[in-house]
């Protein structure tokens, strides 16, 4: 059974190689919308990337979590995925989680397909025959052919999502999360995504999903979470459709 | 106190299949497309091991089949102490996509890089046993005494990376200093000389930490016992740092993905 559940959970961290006052100040307003601190060493100033977030998924919830650029989406994920901790506040998490950040984050990028792929089997502690499995999973998936034996670096933007994905996605994780990157593929591509997608969400785990869009959203989440500046606008799981609409036009404001 | 260093420490030990593949595939990668592979690294040993004999066996007046085997065993265990030193700043930088992209812990970066120097010091032993093949090295059973002072001197290069790897990720400058200083280092170390053309109670040699580790490994693979100095102080060091990197690490480990 998984679970998520944050409690009061806000995060503060410092940004680094930012060094005029001013320029630095202005840039921060553009991004953050006004909200950053500064300490009185020059040369670093903290941002208040998420405030006071509270809220529970259980198992065979799908999040789908909106808001504009800057509102603290990809923090959010990455607070949740364990790779930032938080400043306040605490987070349980129970269950495996299978991050899907980027387009090739969690990979060498010097190191071939396969090498990764048995980079991410090694860290859950897999043994040989179940990467083998893993391995023609993602040979099936992806499509890659022959370019898996490459160096990732070579890759295509599209060609690193169908591998991430492939990748995040063949581990049968209890809760994954995803930020954005599904768009990125071709139309293909996002048919056997959302095709994966739902034989995941069948077996009744957790997906927390940030995307832009309105058509993935309305077709795979119950939940929904709006995120602005930091802190939650609307968490709910009814009306979802009225949220979107409502977001959108908050957005064109 | 250190209740999560410790917990980092040992899920990165339960990781182990993951590191110890990582650091043979960064050997590989590195060498993928040349022609002689990782025996470049066997080799380069013995090129510098032979220019360097050829004059400063003169220089320092030494007989040449004494002066190969001791250089030999110094450059071997300098070779791995200096790259850990430099490599130990940028561990977490040249991971990034990784700790980025998901969670691991931060010691199993610590331990990839100490054992694929590890590597890098068994291809380099190779040079070690044809030098004792050619020079007729006189081998007793002191030399299996270097297997507990190398693990004495990895453990203790450990701590000085984790601590490295910390000031390297928040400090971007820490690279070039410690290359600087590794140059300035190897000549006041005890690597191409011998401790008693100093005199052994010479301050350079007494505080420098390099000497104990120098004789921790070389001096049993010569088939000489280590000095008794040697022990003390290298486990005290050993002690000493340990403490101090897991002070470090408890406190600033949680801001490595902000610092990248």
């Amino acid at each position: 059974m998984s679970s998520i559940k944050l409690t009061q959970v806000s995060l503060n961290y410092p940004l680094l190689g930012a060094y005029t006052r001013s320029l630095k100040q202005s840039l921060l307003q553009v991004i953050s919308g006004g909200h950053s601190k500064t300490s009185e060493h020059d040369k670093v100033t903290f941002i208040d990337a998420l405030r006071n977030i509270n809220f529970e998924l259980v198992s065979g919830d799908r999040l789908g979590l909106i808001g504009r650029n800057g509102a603290g989406k990809s923090t959010l994920l990455k607070i949740l995925a364990g790779i930032y901790p938080p400043t306040t506040g605490k987070l349980e998490v129970q269950g495996n989680i299978s991050p899907l950040l980027g387009i090739s984050v969690g990979m060498n990028p010097l190191a071939t397909g396969y090498e990764n792929i048995k980079f991410r089997c090694l860290l859950y502690g897999f043994d040989k025959q179940k990467i083998q499995k893993i391995i023609k999973n993602v040979e099936e998936f992806t499509e890659l052919g022959h370019f898996l034996a490459m160096p990732v670096k070579t890759y295509s933007s599209g060609m690193s999502v169908r591998l991430s994905f492939g990748l995040a996605t063949a581990l049968t994780p209890d809760i994954l999360i995803v930020d954005e990157v599904v768009g990125v593929g071709d139309a293909h591509f996002i048919d056997k995504a959302k095709a994966r997608l739902t034989s995941l969400i069948e077996s009744s785990n957790i997906l927390v999903m940030a995307s832009h869009s309105d058509d993935i959203i309305k077709k795979f989440c119950n939940k929904i979470l709006w995120l602005d500046q930091g802190a939650i606008v609307k968490f709910t799981h009814q009306n979802i459709h009225e949220v979107l609409t409502e977001y959108k036009q908050a957005c064109t404001v | 106190m250190y209740k999560s260093a410790l917990k980092d420490f040992s899920d990165a030990l339960n990781a182990y299949r993951l590191w110890i593949y990582m650091a043979s595939n960064d050997i590989r990668l590195r060498y993928r497309g040349s022609t002689l592979g990782p025996i470049w690294i066997t080799l380069t040993m013995v090129i510098f091991i032979g220019a360097l004999s050829i004059v400063y066996s003169r220089l320092f007046n030494q007989e040449i089949h004494q002066y190969i085997p001791f250089v030999t065993c110094g450059m071997l265990v300098w070779t791995f102490i200096s790259v850990i030193l430099i490599e130990s700043s940028e561990i977490f930088i040249s991971s990034k996509e990784f700790i980025e992209g998901m969670r691991m812990p931060y010691f199993l970066f610590v331990f990839r890089m100490i054992w694929r120097n590890c590597l890098v010091f068994l291809h380099n032993f190779v040079v070690y046993i044809l030098v004792v093949i050619f020079f007729h090295v006189k081998i007793n059973f002191y030399v299996l005494l270097a297997i507990p002072g190398f693990l004495i001197v990895t453990a203790n290069l450990a701590a000085v990376s984790v601590i490295l790897s910390l000031i390297g990720t928040r400090f971007r400058d820490l690279p070039p200093i410690i290359s600087a200083m590794i140059t300035v280092v190897f000549f006041v170390s005890p690597v191409t000389w011998q401790t008693k053309m100093v005199g052994a109670d010479s301050l350079i040699i007494q505080l420098n930490p390099i000497t104990y580790l120098l004789d921790l490994v070389r001096s049993p693979l010569l088939g000489i016992p280590p000095q008794p100095n040697t022990i003390y102080v290298s486990l005290s060091m050993l002690i000493v740092l340990w403490t101090f990197a897991l002070m470090v690490f408890s406190t600033n480990s949680k801001k490595i993905p902000f610092w990248l």
